[in-house]
């Protein structure tokens, strides 16, 4: 479990990391937090020839905000969101997602983009990001551009990123005042990867559901959204979601039972938050 | 021997003094080892299951030393056989480097040497073996049918099959009142000390000395095996086991890394060192459990449990491993089956099976889980049938104290102690009556059910060697030793065979000699985990280290305190009989004399104290009273809240009453018992090996081998009776394993009393989410037929 051997680069702006990345292209890989990247390496999943490590790029730990959104910086930490050292524009939603990743010790580590770059859907940013339609700010030698996170996964381990680009911001629109949220994380443990990840949002348009853990990208529910549409949730209990769930994730048994779980639990925690006016 | 209170003698509630220097990052452990020019290994291991192997490729352009495979090493070292007296048992030699045959995931076929760990890797990743594969053995039902063969040689896949039959089992039935049937399944885990293995070694051509290093619980039976492996005398082999993260049994067998390493280093002018990586830990370290009950179990109405009749199946793995053997699971299953009841007609049948999954060896507990598990879920389901409460089901079955010393149906000496009143009090400490109170104000309509558990055992602790060998060991373990040194300065240094590694053993084994001599533990230096410094003993396993290298020490204390008088009594010119040691004193009526006085006078000028033989220093051997050893027992009581919508299973509240006989050291104790039943909770609720049809272990990192951490494990409410056992030195019992073993029993009891009104049953472990949601489904569906019937 050592990894092979690498060349290990440490820019101090984002020019000279995107110039790297397009100069070393395939070869090359972005580490920040590292807390996905190790571990693949040691066990030698990975061996990339170079390590591009950003945390020594200061703008990437920035946090800038207009009228609509907040532009985190990539490397913001897990904890600098969960501690609050930067503002949460989603009315506490993203610094509950952030406490419950992993253990204290890689929330100090692991960041907002990396968590994104990696694409797994069983982790907290990329579901928690899709439902509230943020948009990464990508960088190469070739310009800028912007991307819905909802277009940015496109499967595990996978994204739209092009080999020589680095996400260098997410922008997060802030959560409108009457919309109440809800999240649920289904896990055998405190701090391990969710089995089934939930946010409901609920706003005067309606209900909006996403799930992880499902499949290889977040879900949206669409069935489940119209299902509960206009439905009071104590008129319904988690077995009535479990077709309708079933249809929406293709899953069934005890993984469709605790993704119905998650998401009844998740319209529960919506409920339970006071609308700010 | 002494009636006064000590400061920090036995019963003394003492920090450990080992903790400073875990605590402060001043451990030395093996992967902290400093040698000259050390070069690091890594092994190729088994990708496959069951195969042929047909040829090791191996990189071209390396100096012949860097690569070793079985070609290579098979001429330097035996391969490493398991024998047991058991009749028809089968022996199952363990290659060091596998030769024909890969016979498990993880199996090591060949090895690289490198400056670094990550340069031998390298090196381990370009080593192709060419390995034809075969069906591998998956599961009980492939092993029995024996298809496929995991040795060759053999005609099933069974490595002995033992049995017994005590009483009338079938008369006994036939009076019975209520007759149950039920199957049992303790999954597979693996063990997961903190600190993975390591081994390390060097030759040192001067002094002619073969050192080993190595993370064991037993570095005097490491030294034996490594000598006659190697085929080299006993006195040319050190084996220093230095600090460890813990064992738990995973480093109490003998492996062959230690014997490849140490073959390896005699050929080398330069130590090498490996140090196991945590997927190595996962696959090569010893499993534990896998067992598998059918439990017929019969009843009058009044509760009388009148007879037990099992089948016991332990999945062992692909080899036996030396010198516990395949077999020490079913064997021991099979002996613990009657539990702390007055059992008088009792039946079973033991096989224990070989499969393509990495070898079995001993964890905390070792088979008595899985045997608690059987027959306490059948004494509550029998409790059920007849409408008595499970825990005064308990009383009314145990052992009595009047009986004691009792022998079993199994023929075990349970030596002491009052059964019924630990589970009288483990009912009070978990306050029983409030939770049902509880238990029955949860609504119908709510989507949680609330359930109580108890588990009750008796557990072997320190057997002697006789118990070994009723086994079926070639080695029979059942004496310790200690040798007690006072120096000139008159302190005190302490050298055990045991190998102390997170038991606190150089703080429990001091406090004896403190007990004796009444001085302050710092003046006591406990030597143990280095066969140079100490003399012979077994090592630190089932539950055995305080018992008898405690006996050892205070049998050394003893006969040095008596010597310590004596020149005490010269140098006071004071009657023997008129001395007493206290506060690192000898008094006498009209004066005293420290210790650091007597031991310069008699050291220095041993002129000064005539007619005294020579020598501060004794050694001390000690053996069983009793073999069958002391009785340790306990009962958990445990309360569940289940979620009917997810399966999940959470832990409102845990008691244990436990009675491990006189207590040493209660931080120790409680320590033990809180550690034991963090493991239990992982055997019951969440640690699982996966293997899928192919042999390919699913679950080997921490992503998806959960372990119970701080939040998984609830505030545990300790409750200690201290019956002295009349076999041991002070009474005392092992404390070491019986945390770990009523857990998974209680919990699924505790489910089980959750789910009762549906009907379902949890008779496997881990309680997953899913294994509860499945038998409450199942129950509805159940129900459903039987409606419409």
């Amino acid at each position: 479990m050592k990894p092979v051997d690498f060349q290990y680069h440490r820019p101090a702006n984002v020019s000279e990391a995107v110039r790297l990345l397009d100069e070393l292209g395939d070869d090359a890989k972005i580490i920040a937090g590292g807390q996905s990247l190790l571990p693949i390496m040691n066990m030698r999943l990975a061996e990339p020839e170079h390590l591009i490590d950003i945390t020594g790029i200061r703008a990437l730990r920035e946090y800038s905000e207009t009228e609509a959104s907040g532009l985190y910086g990539a490397a913001t930490t897990h904890m600098m969101i969960e501690d609050g050292l930067v503002p949460d524009v989603a009315n506490g939603l993203l610094q509950l997602a952030a406490s419950g990743i992993g253990y204290r010790a890689i929330r100090t580590r692991g960041t907002f983009g990396g968590s994104l770059a990696h694409s797994d859907s069983s982790a907290e940013w990329p579901t928690v990001l899709s439902a509230l339609n943020a948009v990464v700010h990508v960088e190469s030698v070739n310009g800028k551009r912007q991307i819905p996170v909802r277009s940015l996964l496109q499967g595990f381990f996978s994204t739209a990123l092009e080999p020589n680009e680095l996400i260098v911001g997410v922008e997060v629109p802030r959560l409108a005042d009457h919309t109440q949220w809800g999240l649920y994380k289904m896990a055998r443990k405190v701090g391990e990867f969710a089995e089934s990840l939930a946010v409901a949002l609920r706003g005067p348009e309606g209900d909006e559901l996403w799930l992880g853990a499902a499949r290889d990208v977040p879900i949206r529910l669409a069935a489940t959204e119209s299902f509960v549409s206009g439905r009071s949730l104590d008129s319904m209990s988690i077995s009535d979601l479990v077709d309708v769930i079933g249809s929406d994730t293709s899953s069934d048994g005890h993984r469709c039972q605790l993704h119905a779980s998650a998401v009844y639990r998740a319209l529960q925690d919506a409920n339970r938050k006071e609308i700010h006016v | 021997m002494t009636a006064q209170k000590r400061r920090y003698g036995i019963g003394a509630r003492v920090l450990r003094r080992e903790d400073e220097r875990h605590l402060t990052g001043r451990g030395a452990f093996i992967a902290n080892l400093r040698l000259p020019d050390i070069q690091e290994v890594a092994f190729t291991r088994s990708q496959v299951a069951h195969g042929r192997l047909i040829s090791v490729e191996t990189p071209e352009g390396l100096p012949a030393d860097r690569v070793w495979t079985a070609t290579e090493l098979a001429p330097l070292a035996e391969p490493l056989t398991a024998t047991s007296t058991l009749k028809g048992f089968r022996t199952a030699p363990l290659p060091n480097l596998a030769e024909d045959k890969v016979r498990y995931v993880g199996e090591p076929i060949a090895l690289a040497i490198a400056p670094t760990r990550a340069e031998a890797e390298d090196i381990a990743s370009r080593i192709f073996p060419e390995i034809e594969p075969l069906p591998a053995v998956t599961d009980v039902k492939g092993a029995l049918a024996g298809d496929s063969l995991v040795h060759d040689d053999w005609e099933d896949n069974i490595y002995a099959t033992t049995s017994g039959d005590f009483g009338d089992v079938d008369g006994a039935a036939r009076d019975a009142a209520v007759s149950i049937t039920r199957e049992y399944c303790m999954r597979r885990q693996a063990v997961v000390p903190l600190e993975t293995r390591g081994v390390a070694a060097h030759y040192d051509r001067s002094a002619d000395l073969l050192t080993v290093w190595s993370t064991t619980q037993t570095p005097h039976m490491i030294r034996d095996m490594i000598a006659l492996q190697l085929g080299m005398e006993g006195r040319r082999v050190r084996v220093i086991a230095p600090d460890m993260g813990g064992g738990f049994g995973a480093k109490c067998s003998v492996y062959p890394e230690e014997i490849a390493l140490a073959a390896i280093a005699m050929e080398l002018d330069h130590p090498i060192r490996w140090v196991s990586d945590r997927w190595e830990a996962m696959i090569s370290d010893t499993h534990s459990r896998d067992h598998h009950y059918r439990i017929t179990a019969h009843a009058a109405s009044d509760g009388t449990l009148l007879a037990v009749d099992a089948d016991i199946v332990v999945d062992s793995g692909a080899y036996s491993v030396h010198p516990w053997t395949a077999t020490m699971d079913a064997s021991m299953s099979s002996a613990m089956i009657p539990g702390p009841y007055n059992l008088r007609n009792y039946r079973f049948q033991a096989r224990s099976l070989a499969s393509n999954k990495t070898p079995s060896g001993p964890y905390r507990g070792v088979a008595r889980p899985g045997a608690c598990l059987a027959i306490e879920r059948t004494l509550d389901d029998l409790a059920h049938e007849l409408g008595i409460e499970p825990h005064e089901m308990r009383i009314k079955n145990m052992v009595t104290k009047a009986q004691m010393p009792f022998t079993s149906v199994a023929n075990k000496v349970y030596d002491s102690g009052d059964y019924a009143e630990a589970v009288r009090r483990a009912h009070t400490l978990i306050e029983h009556d409030a939770w049902r109170e509880k238990q029955r104000a949860v609504k119908q309509e709510d989507r949680h059910r609330i359930g109580i558990g108890y588990g009750s055992f008796t557990e072997q602790t320190a057997h002697g060697c006789i118990e070994w060998a009723t086994r079926g060991l070639a080695i029979t373990i059942g004496v310790e030793s200690a040798r007690l040194t006072m120096d000139a300065s008159g302190t005190f240094t302490l050298a055990v065979g045991i190998k102390s590694h997170g038991q606190g053993s150089e703080t429990s084994l001091a406090q004896v000699v403190s007990e004796v001599f009444d001085v302050e533990l710092e003046k006591i230096t406990v030597l143990h985990g280095d066969t140079g410094l100490t003399p012979r003993g077994d090592g630190t396993f089932a539950s055995r280290t305080m018992v008898m290298a405690g006996g050892a020490t205070f049998g050394a204390a003893q006969a040095l305190a008596e010597k310590v008088l004596r020149i005490a009594a010269v140098l006071l010119k004071e009657k023997v009989e008129h001395l007493k040691m206290s506060e690192g004193k000898v008094h006498g009526r009209k004066g005293s004399v420290d210790y650091a006085t007597i031991a310069r006078e008699f050291l220095f000028t041993p002129d000064h104290v005539p007619d005294v033989d020579p020598g501060l220093e004794v050694i001390y051997h000690y053996t069983s009273e009793v073999q069958t050893g002391a009785f340790t027992y306990a009962t958990h009581a445990v309360v569940v809240d289940v979620d009917l919508d997810t399966g999940a299973v959470e832990l409102l509240d845990y008691a244990i009453v436990e009675d491990c006989g006189t207590v040493v050291n209660p931080h120790i104790v409680d320590g033990q018992i809180i550690g034991g039943i963090a493991q239990g909770i992982g055997t019951a609720l969440l640690e699982e090996i996966i293997y899928d049809a192919d042999g390919q272990p699913k679950t080997t990192s921490f992503l998806d081998y959960l372990l119970p951490g701080a939040s998984e494990v609830p505030e545990i409410k300790i409750g200690h009776m201290e019956t002295p056992s009349p076999y041991t030195v002070f009474g005392m019992k092992g404390a070491g394993e019986g945390g770990s073993i009523a857990p998974p029993a209680a919990i699924a009891n505790a489910v089980t009393d959750a789910l009762r009104e549906f009907g379902a049953t949890i008779n496997e472990t881990p309680i997953t989410p899913e294994r509860v949601w499945t038998a409450f489904e199942h129950a509805k569906q159940k129900d459903l037929t039987g409606a419409t019937r």
